[in-house]
């Protein structure tokens, strides 16, 4: 795809809700739904860089047909080749200075020393569960978890030797569990709706200044809230090591597991039974040039302590 | 060996576990982790604003391909 079309990967709530309508962005944005009612619309679209909307390409939900799509594909770029210049291209390079949108997230920034945690979620098979329900076990979830030197060093019992353990206190287990890193498709969880979330740490090996410690955990929780009306029960298994020389973590894994009751059930998002049982995957981001290491954690905003993550 | 995995994973999708156990850690381990079609959608260069779309597209003269939902469709949508 990326030899015939540039893609973009955007937040139309991001963009609706931002104040300033009068950017060269926004208005670039509107100009491709122009012709479909105001506002700008969820979907997928092949569009000129001019903004002129050449097809909607959403063929078939929420699986999109295969071979409707590449057909839609072709012809997009058969449309588009078939413009003039004038047509489909900007009249002028657009100033980032000007004619870019700033968004409230870009305030938030990967800090110096962060443990970089990518996390990965996938529901398991359950009654009655259709590809409309967003708990199939065909999607995953990616989301981020990020930990200051400060806040991870509390994986480490004070004293190096074998056996030494710590019960890993907040905001370590807390962050985990509240901003939803257990399940796919829930809203966070607020810490009175903790009933245990019990992470242990304990040395397992010590070869030179690697220290490798093994993580346990065990979860209940239990909301009743207008966001909320969830409930999980759970556990964990994993480990991570600790480079002593560089005070830092080097290696990192936890898979998590357990039911999760989804106490709402809403009519786009759920169908058949209302509990599953779902894994997470915590582990190092991988370094690369994979687009979900541009993301920020999902509940960067609410999340995350103020000025956490400000960038300077 | 393939034959292993093969029926590993198939294993994994089909049935859910009670709990979790260090027997059953790397069967679970294996149903969440992404999969060869879940990468696919990772490989692509995905730009995350517009702005940035329509400056490289109208640079290289080719159309966009405008993917937008609620969330950040590189993961959490």
């Amino acid at each position: 795809m990326s030899k015939n079309f540039v893609a973009v990967a955007a937040n139309d709530v991001a963009y609706s809700q931002h104040p300033d309508k009068y950017n060269w962005e926004y208005r670039l944005l509107a100009k491709v739904f122009e012709s479909e009612g105001t506002g700008i619309h969820q979907g997928i679209f092949a569009v000129t860089p001019s903004g002129k909307l050449i097809r909607n390409l959403r063929y078939g939900w929420p699986a999109p047909d295969p071979v409707r799509t590449l057909q839609g594909l072709r012809q997009s770029l058969a449309e588009y080749q078939s413009q003039s210049k004038f047509e489909r291209l900007l009249a002028r390079t657009p100033n980032s200075a000007t004619d870019k949108l700033r968004f409230e997230s870009e305030s938030f920034a990967r800090p110096v020393g962060v443990l970089d945690l990518r996390v990965v979620k996938r529901s398991y098979p359950f009654s009655g569960m259709t590809a409309m329900d967003v708990r199939s076990p065909e999607y995953y979830s990616i989301d981020r978890l990020w930990y200051k030197p400060t806040e991870y060093r509390a994986l480490v019992p004070n004293r190096i030797a074998v056996g030494e353990s710590v019960s890993v206190s907040s905001p370590f287990a807390h962050r985990l569990v509240t901003l939803c890193h257990l399940m796919v498709d829930c809203s966070p969880w607020r810490p009175n709706e903790i009933q245990k979330a019990s992470l242990t740490s304990r040395i397992e090996k010590v070869e030179g200044d690697i220290v490798t410690l093994a993580l346990t955990a065990e979860y209940a929780l239990s909301a009743n809230s207008q966001y909320n009306k969830g409930r999980y029960g759970g556990t964990s298994l994993g480990n991570a090591k600790w480079d002593r020389s560089k005070s830092t973590i080097v290696g990192f894994e936890l898979v998590s597991y357990g039911k999760h009751f989804v106490g709402e059930m809403k009519p786009n998002m759920h169908v058949g039974s209302a509990e599953t049982m779902v894994g997470s995957l915590i582990t190092l981001n991988p370094v690369g040039s994979d687009p979900d290491n541009q993301m920020i954690p999902t509940h960067w905003k609410n999340g995350y302590p103020r000025g956490w993550g400000q960038r300077d | 060996m393939i034959a292993e995995l093969i029926l590993i994973s198939a294993i994994a999708v089909q049935s859910a576990p009670d709990r979790l156990t260090p027997q059953n850690y790397e069967l679970i381990k294996q149903h969440i982790s992404l999969k060869q079609r879940d990468l696919g959608f990772q490989q692509i260069d995905w730009k995350s604003s517009v702005y940035d779309g329509a400056v490289a597209a109208n640079q290289q003269d080719k159309p966009m391909i405008l993917w937008i939902y609620f969330g950040d469709p590189r993961g959490g949508c």
